[in-house]
């Protein structure tokens, strides 16, 4: 692979007060190269979101905080980073999208005045100059009557086009990343199928690199080109989307994909994973996923497994990987 | 204060519309809030026109017209220096509603930069808000005329105690109005997009705040009028001879047994125009508040 456009090293995210701290990201490392799509994929509350949101410094301080770690972008460590550096960043080099497209416009304003309002923030556009460039980008997303729909409020579009707002909006400025936030989870499933085929087409496009954040592995599948699974606050598995699917390494991964219900057999009741999320509070000791892992064994309860390599570019972090190597 | 009963006297929208209605259709639908309109309005052209609806001057003395009863060439009769009353009722309205006015607009500046300051950067959330805590501690009129007391008695000084006393009311309001529209996904959005925080308060977080603001602000404008005329009463407000209605009632109530008149005219204006911002106030509140409007659309 190519220098890594962004690398993140052995992120920490804590929150609460010091000395009563909660971490909810522990020790995540991930690398994301030019152009590539990267899904994180995980139950809700596992951290993928404020990883995401870390990447940008947009996690609420107080009570949350980056406690450690590295978060490089082209040389720059963005865990230390002055607010106005983050400034310049946000939506012009990394952009993101958000999981609720009602919510995340401006109900008082034209989208055409949202849409240019990053072009004036970051390249000093004139109304004007934002204007055309703003309709420029509304072309490119697929919105019909582009012209007219610059002067229309947000609560006269309907969810998808709203997102295609909002992709619109991240897109303006021409970042190198997009980080993408459960894009597709507050819409209609024929809406997602077009959303997503939308990011797909603009990525390679546009040659930006996207982290797809989700918890719906179909929609992984469909356009992720690497794939990390995570499991509260750690990285349990990463490797191309292919290899993950096919052969799924970490116990949870597996039974993540064993939950999907299919159409071909008739099932009586739906596969789940016993058990839930472990709350902050009250992490198992050794390897977070052990109370539930339908394979545990003594040395799961003790420590922390290290990440195993279970075949080039494909990790899994299971002190049992090697008997699921070749399971399926 | 506010009744919350006038949500139920709310009219029915015209069935069967196409498009929703528009908020000016809304309010003109309205009943209670096209009451308070009409009172104001009719307050407001009052004062606008006082110059050309007098009589006599406000303060021109006839020494052998004291105490006329209503009659044609008096409407509302005579007061105790034989002024014509209708003519300083006008003129009262006037500057009642100009302090009024004047009040509703400072405390809208002053009480809007606390309340977002405070809303907006946790951190100066704890000084502003216990400041505005030791404000709101003392009984407002009792403030009010400390205030306009030391500052000496003037239409200009009314207005700057007013102002102070009736920040901390706005400021909270205004306060709880951020604190919740700071968390909306579009502030994060903005943020992400490299926003910075004073863009983002003056683009995102104030236009969407305004509504209760506004709200608060007749309110405001009606305690002000009051509260004017009670300061006035007392002697700490614009001195007399000038004709407001707090002045007015304080010169009449020596005669309060032979001509109770020079009394209820100035005290019915200052009650009804209360009542009218108040009913204006609370239409707007029943309109804008999308919490009300499922019951009201």
């Amino acid at each position: 692979m190519a220098e890594p456009l962004l690398r993140v090293e052995d992120l920490r995210v804590v929150f609460g007060p010091p000395g009563r701290e909660q971490v909810a990201v522990d020790g995540l490392s991930l690398t994301l190269g030019p152009g590539e799509v990267l899904g994180i994929v995980g139950e809700s509350g596992c951290g993928k979101t404020l990883t995401a949101l870390s990447i940008l410094r947009l996690i609420p301080n107080p009570p949350g905080r980056i406690a450690g770690g590295q978060i490089l972008f082209r040389g720059q460590d963005l865990a230390h980073a002055s607010e106005k550096a983050m400034n310049r960043i946000r939506g012009k080099e990394i952009s993101m999208i958000f999981q609720e497209p009602m919510t995340a416009l401006n109900p008082v304003f034209k989208i055409g005045e949202q849409i240019g309002e990053t072009l004036r923030v970051h390249d000093g556009l004139t109304r004007a100059q934002a204007r055309s460039g703003a309709l420029q980008m509304l072309e490119r997303v697929g919105i019909s009557n582009p012209a007219q729909r610059l002067g229309q409020y947000p609560h006269e579009l309907s969810g998808g086009m709203r997102q295609r707002v909002m992709i619109a909006i991240a897109l303006a400025c021409r970042p190198q990343i997009l980080i993408a936030d459960e894009p597709t989870t507050a819409l209609d499933v024929t809406i997602q199928a077009q959303i997503l085929l939308l990011l797909r087409e603009l990525q390679s496009e546009l040659g930006m690199a996207v982290v797809l954040i989700t918890h719906d592995l179909g929609v992984v599948a469909q356009v992720v080109d690497r794939v990390a699974v995570m499991y509260a606050g750690r990285i349990v598995e990463e490797g191309s989307a292919a290899a993950v699917f096919e052969r799924p390494s970490h116990p949870y991964t597996r039974l993540l994909l064993e939950s999907i219900p299919t159409l071909d057999q008739q099932q009586d009741r739906l596969q789940t994973i016993p058990g839930m999320v472990p709350s902050l509070s009250n992490l198992p000791a050794g390897c977070r996923f052990h109370p539930r892992c339908p394979d545990v064994r003594p040395a799961c309860r003790e420590a922390a497994p290290a990440s195993f390599e279970v075949a080039p570019g494909h990790r899994a972090a299971c002190i049992a990987v090697n008997n699921y190597r070749h399971a399926n | 204060m506010a009744s919350v009963d006038s949500v139920a006297l709310a009219p029915d929208e015209p069935a069967g519309a196409d498009r929703p209605p528009s908020l000016w259709q809304r309010l003109l639908g309205h009943r209670l809030f096209v009451t308070g309109a009409v009172i104001v309005v009719f307050m407001l052209l009052l004062a606008i026109f006082a110059d050309l609806i007098q009589i006599l001057p406000p303060e021109k003395m006839q020494v052998r017209l004291r105490f006329q009863t209503p009659s044609f060439s008096f409407p509302l009769g005579t007061d105790n220096y034989g002024r014509d009353i209708w003519s300083r009722l006008a003129h009262g309205a006037r500057l009642s509603m100009a302090i009024g006015f004047a009040v509703a607009l400072l405390t809208g500046i002053t009480g809007t930069a606390n309340g977002v300051f405070a809303g907006y950067f946790r951190r100066l959330d704890g000084p502003l808000m216990r400041l505005m805590d030791a404000l709101m501690a003392f009984p407002a009129i009792l403030l009010a005329i400390a205030i306009a007391a030391a500052l000496g008695p003037s239409a200009f000084n009314a207005v700057i105690a007013l102002s102070i006393v009736y920040t901390p009311r706005t400021a909270r309001v205004v306060r709880a109005t951020v604190l919740v529209v700071r968390e909306m996904d579009y502030v994060a959005a903005a943020k992400a997009c490299g926003a910075r925080d004073l863009w983002i308060v003056w683009r995102h977080v104030l236009p969407n705040s305004i509504a209760p603001l506004l709200v608060q602000l007749t309110f405001i404008f009606a305690y002000a009028i009051l509260a004017e005329a009670i300061l006035s009463f007392l002697g700490v407000g614009p001195p007399p001879p000038a004709p407001t209605w707090g002045n007015m009632i304080a010169e009449g109530k020596d005669y309060l047994r032979e001509a109770p008149l020079l009394c209820l005219f100035p005290g019915v204006a200052v009650a009804l125009i209360c009542l009218g911002l108040n009913l204006l106030g609370d239409g707007l509140r029943d309109v804008l508040d999308p919490r009300l409007r499922v019951q009201i659309g």
